[in-house]
């Protein structure tokens, strides 16, 4: 594992067998940076929920620190990493400090009190991956870190997490946040540390694209949760009253959630079941086909830490009608007009109507989705991120 | 080689569904102990998998005729009858307190005694397939498999202590497409 352009990255988050979607952004980065580099570990510290019994806890911990080392073995990813699997035992808790604390100590069992061997260290969501490759990176090891945790806030108001997240920042060489958001939260609380804060993408695939434009914004696409935050039941209503004026309109909702069954509901009470198709989650592998099968992407959540299904329905061909979730308005700055529309978060779905009306009017003379997709392309391709990463851990100047 | 995946909460059902497969493609056996689920649910496993049903939670600790009929029904039907004339909101107040001050307590009880018999329950069942399978190949596939594990893995690693144990089976293909 010696060299000089060696990877090791940390994450609480990456695919398995049971979430293939939980931290895709993670493979897909690995994904990216990994051509140019040595090698590349991945380190998925996966926490499990164990009971809190005093007791029976001590009995798992004393367990589990027999069995993590005799059964952690390498499997290859992709594009050449090698991929370690590692539970965390963790007792039901709301503390975050000890959950970014049993990370570490479950990677430090793992690794058998030897240090993670590796030239650079990038960790994802810092008070978990970020905290363990801390305290087992080799001396003098660079550690970055990116920030996704759409829950930092939650995180942040608790005075021993907040205290641990100040001291990471302070060891680790650089953190890094994929949307203004997060940017804002941190620097707002770490004012100290706002010089190692900067931004960087995640990457989005862009090899593929649809033959020909949509001709007409008529079959909506929404691929999010079906949790409160992304707001479906707005979009239902919104739904009802564009289709009221249009009964050629459809709605397809990829994505799961606690909702479904209440949304199911409401699209019946609203009277366009036969048009919105509960389609469930789908493989990311498939997205950028299903967003070429559909003439719109609409996406209604209140709050996004980057707005990753807005690239990648552009890079798809295919526009957009999205909230100023935080995120997507980033994704979108300055080219707002040609990748669709933006709508202000507002309680009432005539608001995102009314958008959709003044889009699919304007629309496709005064949309111009190639530049969008130009435009974004040079931000968050594979190949702009991979050199973005490079450039922050080696100083390739490619 | 004999695998035996141990799944007593049934709380990573595609994972397990998708590495039984992969592990009865690679050409080995596979033995799944899990818990059922209602009406099995969320199951998509091969047909090839030997399973056994733990069926856990349609074990319920009973309760006796007398707390039934003191603590719930006579109670709770007086103040529901009561609650049917201009007494409504009294009765209703005397209702919410009872089932805080004596149902709740009973419930919680009731539900540590159930929860006790289920895992010993599980643990039965485990072990029984432990002693038929004997696996080389031990998957503890989710959190409350860890749980479970402290009362007969220590034993097993001891009596055959080349027993490999994983969390999962991913001898290739870990987090790539071919997942």
């Amino acid at each position: 594992m010696s060299g000089g352009r060696h990877l090791a990255v940390v994450t609480p988050w990456y695919p398995d067998a049971q979430r293939p979607y939980r931290g895709s952004f993670v493979q897909a980065m690995v994904e990216a940076v990994a051509p140019g580099l040595d090698g590349v570990d991945v380190y998925h510290v996966d926490g499990w929920a164990v009971t809190r019994a005093p007791e029976r806890l001590r009995r798992v911990r004393e367990l589990q620190k027999t069995l993590l080392p005799r059964s952690l073995a390498p499997a290859p990813a992709v594009a050449g990493a090698t991929l370690y699997r590692l539970p965390a035992v963790i007792e039901r808790s709301r503390d975050h400090a000890l959950h970014a604390r049993r990370h570490a100590e479950w990677l430090g069992v793992a690794l058998g009190g030897k240090p993670i061997e590796a030239d650079v260290i990038h960790a994802h969501v810092p008070m978990l991956g970020g905290y363990a490759a801390l305290e087992h990176c080799r001396p003098g090891t660079k550690v970055y870190l990116t920030e996704h945790s759409s829950f930092l806030p939650e995180v942040l108001d608790q005075p021993d997490a907040r205290a641990l997240y100040d001291e990471i920042l302070d060891r680790c060489a650089g953190l890094f946040v994929v949307g203004e958001p997060l940017h804002r939260l941190i620097g707002e609380v770490f004012p100290h540390h706002a010089g190692k804060l900067a931004y960087i993408a995640n990457p989005i695939d862009f090899a593929s694209r649809r033959e020909r434009s949509p001709e007409r914004l008529r079959r909506w696409l929404s691929v999010a949760g079906l949790i409160e935050r992304k707001r479906i039941d707005y979009l239902l209503r919104a739904f009802a009253d564009c289709r009221a004026e249009d009964p050629a309109l459809t709605l397809t909702l990829a994505g799961e959630g606690e909702l479904r069954r209440s949304l199911e509901a409401l699209s019946a009470e609203l009277g366009v079941e036969e048009a919105v198709s509960f389609i469930g989650a789908v493989d990311p592998a498939a997205i950028p086909a299903l967003m070429a099968d559909h003439d719109l992407l609409v996406h209604t959540s209140r709050h996004e830490t980057f707005g990753v299904v807005v690239v990648e329905a552009l890079a798809a061909g295919t526009p957009v009608l999205v909230t100023r979730s935080g995120g997507s308005d980033q994704v979108l700055a300055g080219i707002e007009d040609d990748a669709g529309q933006l709508v202000d978060v507002a309680c009432d779905p005539a608001v995102f109507a009314g958008a959709y009306r003044s889009l699919r009017d304007r629309y496709p003379h005064k949309v111009d989705l190639d530049a969008a997709r130009d435009h974004l392309r040079a931000k968050y391709s594979f190949a702009a991120v991979a050199a973005h990463h490079h450039r922050i851990w080696f100083g390739d100047h490619k | 080689m004999n695998l035996l995946f141990v799944a007593p909460r049934a709380s990573r059902k595609r994972a397990v569904a998708i590495e039984t497969r992969r592990a009865l493609d690679d050409g080995h056996r596979v033995v799944l102990v899990a818990e059922a689920g209602a009406n099995r649910e969320g199951w998509d496993l091969d047909p090839r998998v030997e399973v056994e049903w733990i069926g856990a939670n349609a074990i319920f600790a009973p309760e006796a005729r007398s707390t039934a009929l003191l603590a719930r029904k006579l109670p709770l039907g007086l103040l529901r009858r009561a609650g049917r004339g201009p007494l409504r909101g009294l009765a209703d107040k005397a209702a919410r307190r009872w089932r805080r001050t004596v149902v709740a307590p009973i419930d919680r009880r009731r539900q540590i005694a159930t929860e006790a018999m289920r895992e010993a329950h599980r643990l039965d069942r485990v072990r029984a397939r432990l002693r038929a399978t004997e696996p080389d190949w031990l998957v503890l596939s989710e959190p409350a498999a860890v749980e479970l594990a402290v009362d007969f893995v220590p034993d097993l690693l001891a009596a055959r202590p080349g027993t490999r144990t994983t969390y999962a089976y991913e001898p290739a293909g870990g987090g790539d497409d071919d997942r």
